[in-house]
């Protein structure tokens, strides 16, 4: 069977069905609620991590092997990566948002540092193992970015930890990696940008403490066109080019309608339901007596 | 502040704690005087003129003729095969080269297909600022009417699975994406692909093993783009859900297209 050893038959897809069916049951969790409870998000990662002990040897190797078998596992294993890190990175972001949290459990520390092992682990093997084409890229550059948050977030949380330089060598790697890949994604160069940016930001505070001001006028700053990422961070303009756009406006999270053709408009916005102001949060089901979270945390950052 | 609300990722309103919008967020938050130096985004890419433009389709007129084999229609094929089939191996592959070699065919749900694999191929083998990709999502598209989700092709399916599940993506349209991955889903289960009794029940078995791996390439597919969505999974897995997954190994059927 030629086509067999070239694809290692239809390994893959055995395997990815069994990722996707733990993925389904994130997704419907996650549904339910973006923060999910501890106990449901041990078992779903202790799921994933099973299913990754469990891969076939040939799914697992680093030997050389033809392309689409390479870049099958590669996927599985950046895929695998990324989903574990966002189990966990709502975590971090709570902590990180609300200074006040002196007693975040042991278990909320070790989900941060799982997130982190998470990016950390995925930067470093995208960026030995990434090829030269857009089917590679696109996904590289995708997983780069989400990846690329932790350190960001890390770094304006615990400006001053002993981490930084870490955190600092791991965002710039993913610069270095964005720019290469930018002729193999279509959303390279603008997902560079934006984490450019806000490294540059991260530096300002670093320097200048938390309580610095930034220089008037500085060129630096967070820059908001991540609009189109979500799903597919693709670089193509909707204005005047593609004429995808038809008269679609888009919603923001306070429900505000933004009539087309503004600046930056996404390829198709309205990902949103009007009604969506403050998530519910379950505070009981935290396991902790007093709120971690913000609830306006899932709105827009109010004025 | 609605400069920061007015231009971020709307899909994360349902995930606010996983998205990147929730990232940024906390940044603010923890440093609250980088709201000044928020920019304006940036809305200019740097792309020609003279490029090809998604049609309406009631500006084209259909062209049902016959595809030709051809140097460069082969290597988008050969490419398609290498670095996207590895993903979804939902073709029958050595079926699906011959039928191109042949260049008879020209029923609108083998024009469609046609057309997406040329499209993930020329993705698949060319740089980011190669733009030929619309060129054959346009002609893709005038063969896939609303009527056609009333069809019984699996053909059908399978061009819908590649837009839905990753072209459209590509090119930024996730909402269309996520609408015709759901319709392509549903037109699978009329076709009966979700079940088990059906694939065992014709003696085609290379027929039998692509509606499975078919069906299996759909839920991949569908689960990959909406993951983090925040959305329900709209049943695409569940007891109802009874096709096996496709076997690997050597208990396998002997199936040229392995």
């Amino acid at each position: 069977m030629r086509e067999s050893a070239q694809h290692a038959g239809i390994l893959p897809l055995v395997e990815n069905i069994k990722f996707c069916k733990i993925a389904t049951q994130v997704q419907d969790m996650l549904a339910i609620t973006p923060l999910i409870r501890g106990e449901d998000r041990r078992n779903l990662d202790s799921q994933l991590v099973a299913w990754c002990n469990n891969l076939p040897w040939l799914l697992r190797s680093s030997e050389p092997c033809a392309e689409p078998l390479y870049i099958a596992r590669c996927m599985m294993k950046w895929r695998y990566q990324n989903l574990r890190m966002l189990l966990h990175r709502p975590i971090l972001l709570s902590i990180a948002s609300n200074a006040s949290a002196s007693r975040s459990s042991e278990q909320d520390l070790a989900a941060v540092e799982t997130c982190r092992e998470m990016s950390k682990a995925t930067i470093e093997d995208i960026s030995r193992e990434w090829a030269r084409n857009q089917m590679s890229g696109w996904n590289a550059v995708w997983f780069l970015y989400q990846a690329a948050m932790i350190p960001l977030v890390s770094m304006f949380w615990e400006w001053n930890s002993a981490q930084m330089p870490e955190w600092q060598q791991q965002v710039e790697t993913v610069l270095d990696l964005l720019d290469a890949m930018e002729d193999w994604s279509l959303a390279a160069r603008r997902s560079r940008e934006v984490v450019w940016r806000m490294y540059e930001a991260s530096r300002q505070i670093a320097t200048s403490g938390p309580d610095g001001t930034l220089q008037a006028g500085s060129s630096q700053g967070l820059m908001m066109a991540d609009a189109q990422f979500h799903l597919s961070p693709i670089g193509l303009e909707p204005n005047g080019m593609m004429g995808m756009l038809e008269d679609q406006g888009f919603l923001d999270l306070d429900g505000t309608y933004w009539p087309p053709h503004q600046g930056g408009v996404p390829g198709d916005g309205s990902m949103c339901d009007v009604g969506d102001g403050i998530m519910p949060i379950d505070y009981t089901a935290m396991g902790s007596s007093a709120p971690i979270l913000d609830p306006a945390f899932f709105c827009s950052v109010s004025g | 502040m609605d400069a920061l609300g007015c231009n971020l990722d709307r899909q994360s309103s349902y995930l606010g704690a996983s998205s990147i919008k929730a990232a940024l967020t906390v940044m603010l938050k923890v440093q609250p005087q980088l709201k000044n130096s928020l920019i304006p985004p940036i809305n200019s890419v740097e792309m020609a003129n003279n490029l090809p433009v998604i049609r309406h389709r009631s500006m084209v007129p259909k062209d049902t003729s016959r595809i030709p084999w051809s140097w460069k229609g082969q290597t988008l094929i050969d490419a398609y095969f290498k670095r996207v089939h590895v993903f979804i191996p939902m073709l029958d592959e050595a079926g699906f080269r011959s039928d191109y070699l042949e260049g008879q065919r020209c029923d609108a749900p083998w024009l469609a297909l046609l057309n997406m694999v040329f499209a993930m191929g020329s993705i698949a083998a060319m740089k980011s600022d190669d733009f030929n990709h619309i060129n054959y999502y346009n002609r893709a598209m005038e063969h896939i009417t609303i009527d056609a989700f009333g069809s019984s092709h699996i053909e059908t399916v399978q061009a819908l699975a590649i837009i839905g599940g990753y072209y459209l993506h590509y090119i930024n349209r996730p909402n269309m994406a996520n609408s015709l991955m759901g319709a392509a889903i549903r037109m699978a289960s009329s076709l009966g692909l979700h079940r088990e009794s059906l694939a065992q029940g014709t003696t085609d078995v290379a027929a039998a093993e692509t509606r499975r791996r078919t069906w299996w390439s759909l839920f991949c597919l569908d689960t990959w783009s909406t993951t983090t969505t925040g959305r329900p999974s709209f049943g695409r897995f569940g007891p109802a859900i009874n096709i096996t997954p496709p076997e690997s190994g050597v208990n396998q059927v002997s199936l040229s297209s392995l």
